[in-house]
């Protein structure tokens, strides 16, 4: 049993848009239904093709087993072209112990259905010289590793030793049974200047390709050159000139191999080859027009009456209707008599009648998928057969071809409207298509992307279906994506399965019959997962949707691993942040000052970098006569911010060594050139920093310059504090500040106290978003005014503390009060 | 972009508006002037020196009343401006309203009119 509890049949094919392809599928999927059998048409490429592509593709034919399949029909007519005869059989034994049956290809020990290439041919040849005095006859083969085209060729130059006419090698061409290299093999025929005054190809497409080549270099077919293909395909009908040629008999070939599957598993001896019958099916471009039926008497023969033709010869017309029309005798039941009957009423008075019963017949035909245009046919032999009698009701002659005209225009019509119709829905399904490929393309993950898959396939009219993916590269272990029913999205218990179940097993379940389309899900050279989607859209929506769900499913993949990566790089970015943020940490306090010790001065000061430390700088050097102080802040934060900080720190501290007589603005101006050199020129950055450098003199004398934060001094005598506004400019932010820098000075009294501080205190926000401000550090100063510095500088840092609650911006405090000696 | 040619900016945390007053470029600044706000700010001095430099205005405001905070970063890139709008053009007159209750923008702002003294006015006005 199947996956679906009933017996199922694999059908393996190498591709579904063929006409070829999909006239066999749609003759094995009826036969199958009528025995109550399912069909899981497995499409990858054809065997022994070396392109990289196709070789991942064809993994899905290792996926046939008995795990979902009871039988395999393989289409070696079409799969063979490339690994011939050896590759099929390595293929059909593969699934021992399932019965196989090989179509289009006889394989030995394997029982095949294969059509008679060789005679086919050979009577086609033979045609176009009797018939048509041909003797100059060109043959484009397909790849001539093809068994069957080698069957076709042989019977072409059989036809032409059964005549006597030699044929000439320089008119054999090959191509791969394609309109494209149709058109190659034609071109190049009529480049090599050898005359030819016939083609015939080895299958329709080719011969198709070949016409067009002749219409365009003003080449007339049939008068010209005659041209003849092979299987009938549904283009021949319609092409200009129609295309004469040999037709495969395919619903018997359908037929045929699901009851050679269903005989083996009922363990029933088979046959191990049968051949079916080639017709040649006369049109224009052989310059026969529409073959006309049985003949049922060569002269012409007195009769009463209509009806007496029809009770005299039912049985014949109805076998030569039938023979007109290409399907199976059960799919339209017994049309010709009801057609017959319609005839002998219509001549019984009830006028209408046969065009009634005709159109009725035309409809049922469309449904089944029959080829409208072959009824004209009918009423050709119709027409044809009637006209041999002569009859004693003379008025019923003229009354005949009324009847005949009346339906050639009901065939035309219904031929016209099936085929608006069928461009309609060409144009609905080609539009669904984009939809669904932009919807697909711009899914980037496989969530959205199984969302997506059931919004899109409902518009395709695809009820059944399921997507899963390889659990690993190289796994045989697929993950369920999306299940899909007519009722909705499929719960399923275990979402996780063998590759050789291909889907759940509840998607193939149910009362009747169901036919699935089983693809890869691949990109390039990966396989990414296997598609089961229900039969019965057009194949086009199939292979677009393959490789529409194949670029989404690795679209969605590489953008998982992308973000994975952004992931790690962002993580790895981060951890270098905070590493350089340690690190200007470490630069940021290991060049503060460890001992603030200077005479007359009460020193104390507090630095907090923050989580991004910036570049606070402050720094206390005592000198021969007083010291050096000084404050910044380097704009911007992490490592580069404190390697400017480091730079700045380290040219004053040199110069407030070297030189005693050095003035504030002097050291400002200097920091201020070399950093616009240094970081400008040289690290190419941007960077500049607030400068505020003091020169303490003694006796509580302070000149600075430069342009910080405000300073604040607490008087003692007032108990309250003054704002000295820094003067000059940033240094590093233009290229020199010398003509903003000046000196000033402050003075500060026995017990005064000056508070220098960076806008990490000032700006420091709360929950609110206030700023602490420079009036609340102004009240705090004031509040502890008198107190040791160190004190005072507590109760900032703990108010400030207690403000903000995260600390954004390095924050930096030097307090110095004048104690004297 | 509008025809002023420069973008409104409209985040979260920063705003900036644009207006044109004769032949001034008014620029109305709000929120927050932190880190997030640099890159708008950047952009928007930018597009206004190339309005500036095309002498489609001849003067520029820069009204910073609403906003809450100006740091570093954002002062850097005024300062940026103002030094290419002397040394590199059009070396227009600039500016900036500030407001008087709000102690933090003039001093914050008073370094811009020591770079650029003849070109640089901070106004104090209401908020």
């Amino acid at each position: 049993m199947g996956a679906a509890g009933r017996k199922t049949i694999a059908l393996l094919f190498d591709r579904l848009s063929s006409e070829y392809a999909a006239h066999l599928r749609r003759s094995i999927e009826r036969a199958a239904s009528q025995k109550g059998v399912s069909v899981l048409s497995v499409v990858g490429q054809l065997l022994g093709d070396v392109d990289a592509s196709a070789v991942t593709q064809n993994q899905i034919y290792e996926l046939v087993s008995p795990a979902c399949v009871d039988g395999v029909v393989v289409v070696s007519a079409t799969m063979g072209h490339y690994c011939g005869q050896e590759g099929l059989l390595a293929l059909c034994r593969g699934y021992a112990p399932l019965p196989v049956c090989s179509v289009g290809v006889a394989i030995p020990g394997i029982p095949s259905l294969v059509i008679d290439n060789h005679m086919g041919m050979r009577t086609g040849v033979e045609h176009l010289m009797t018939e048509h005095a041909c003797s100059r006859i060109a043959f484009i083969g397909g790849q001539k590793e093809s068994i069957e085209s080698n069957h076709r060729l042989a019977g072409y130059l059989a036809a032409h030793e059964q005549l006597g006419i030699s044929a000439d090698p320089r008119l054999v061409r090959h191509g791969d049974f394609t309109v494209k290299t149709g058109i190659l093999a034609m071109r190049d025929l009529l480049k090599s200047g050898v005359p030819f005054d016939a083609v015939v190809a080895a299958n329709d497409d080719m011969a198709l390709g070949a016409l067009d080549v002749l219409s365009d270099a003003g080449i007339s077919v049939p008068r010209d050159v005659i041209v003849l293909g092979f299987d009938d395909i549904n283009s021949a009908h319609f092409t200009r000139p129609s295309l004469s040629t040999l037709r495969q008999p395919m619903w018997w070939l359908g037929e045929r191999a699901v009851d050679l599957i269903l005989d083996q598993i009922a363990g029933r001896n088979v046959p191990e080859l049968q051949a079916g019958p080639v017709d040649l099916v006369r049109r224009e471009s052989c310059g026969c027009g529409y073959q006309v039926g049985v003949t049922l008497h060569p002269q012409q023969k007195d009769l009463g009456s209509v009806r007496d033709v029809i009770a005299l010869y039912r049985e014949p017309l109805t076998e030569a209707m039938r023979a007109a029309v290409a399907v199976p005798k059960d799919t339209l039941g017994n049309w010709p008599s009801q057609l017959l009957d319609a005839l002998d009423q219509e001549f019984s008075g009830s006028e209408g009648r046969f065009s009634e019963a005709f159109e009725e017949i035309l409809e049922r035909a469309q449904r089944e998928g029959a080829s409208l245009d072959e009824f004209q046919r009918v009423v050709s032999v119709l027409r044809s057969e009637f006209r041999r009698f002569r009859l004693e009701k003379k008025d019923e002659d003229r009354y005949m071809d009324r009847v005949w005209h009346n339906a050639r225009v009901l065939v035309g019509a219904a031929s016209i409207r099936l085929l608006g119709r069928q461009k309609l829905e060409q144009q609905e399904v080609s539009q669904w298509l984009s939809w669904v490929g932009e919807r697909l393309a711009t899914s980037l993950s496989l969530s959205l992307l199984r969302e997506q898959l059931v919004g899109s396939l409902a518009k395709l009219q695809i009820e059944r279906c399921a997507v899963s993916l390889y659990t690993a590269p190289a796994s045989k272990e697929l993950k369920l994506l999306v299940a899909c029913t007519e009722s909705g999205q499929l719960a399923v218990a275990q979402d996780k399965f063998d590759h050789h179940q291909m889907a759940p097993r509840a998607l193939f379940e149910g009362e009747r019959p169901r036919h699935f389309v089983v693809m890869p899900i691949s990109f390039e050279t990966e396989m990414l997962g296997v598609g089961v989607f229900e039969s019965g859209t057009m194949p086009t929506v199939y292979e677009t949707l393959r490789q529409q769900v194949g670029s989404a499913v690795k679209g969605a993949i590489l953008h998982r691993e992308m973000v994975a990566q952004v992931t790690i790089r962002e993580r790895l970015e981060k951890e270098r942040i905070a590493g350089e943020a340690r690190l200007a940490a470490e630069i940021q306090t290991s060049v503060q000052p460890a001992v603030l010790d200077v005479a007359e001065l009460d020193l104390a000061a507090w630095s907090e970098p923050a989580a991004e430390a910036g570049g606070d700088y402050y720094d206390v050097l005592p000198a021969r006569e007083g010291a050096w102080l000084a404050i910044g802040d380097v704009t911007g934060h992490g490592l580069a911010s404190g390697l400017v900080m480091l730079m700045i720190q380290s040219m004053i501290a040199g110069l407030a060594r070297q030189d005693c007589q050095l003035t504030p603005s002097a050291v400002v101006s200097a920091v201020g050139d070399a950093l616009w050199d240094n970081v400008r020129r040289r690290l190419k950055r941007d960077d500049h920093a607030t400068l505020t450098v003091l020169k303490y003199h003694k006796n509580g004398r302070f000149t600075f310059a430069g342009a910080h934060e405000d300073i604040i001094v607490w008087r003692k005598n007032t108990g309250k504090c003054e704002v000295v506004s820094t003067t000059g400019f940033w240094v590093g932010a233009v290229p020199s500040v010398r003509r903003m820098t000046q000196d000033a000075e402050i003075i500060l009294e026995l017990g005064d106290t000056l508070v220098l501080h960076t806008d990490g205190i000032t700006e420091a926000r709360n929950a609110r978003q206030e700023q602490f401000s420079e009036e609340r550090l102004v009240a705090i100063i004031e509040s502890k005014g008198g107190l040791a510095s160190h004190l005072i500088r507590d109760a900032i840092t703990e108010t400030v503390r207690g403000w903000t609650a995260s600390v954004d911006d390095d924050m930096t405090l030097l307090v110095v009060t004048y104690v004297g000696g | 972009m509008d025809m002023l040619s420069i973008d409104e900016v409209n985040v979260e945390s920063f705003q900036i508006k644009a207006a044109a007053e004769g032949e001034r470029l008014n620029l109305r600044l709000s929120g927050t002037g932190d880190m997030v706000a640099v890159a708008h700010l950047k952009r928007c001095l930018e597009q206004a020196r190339a309005s500036l430099k095309s002498r489609i205005f001849t003067q520029l405001l820069v009204d910073i009343r609403a906003l809450y905070l100006l740091n570093s970063s954002c002062i850097k890139t005024m300062v940026h401006f103002i030094y290419l709008n002397l040394e590199e053009g059009p070396g227009v007159p600039i500016e900036f309203v500030v407001d008087e209750k709000v102690t933090w923008q003039p001093r914050a702002l008073a370094a811009l009119k020591r770079l650029a003294p003849k070109h640089v006015t901070i106004t104090s006005k209401a908020g």
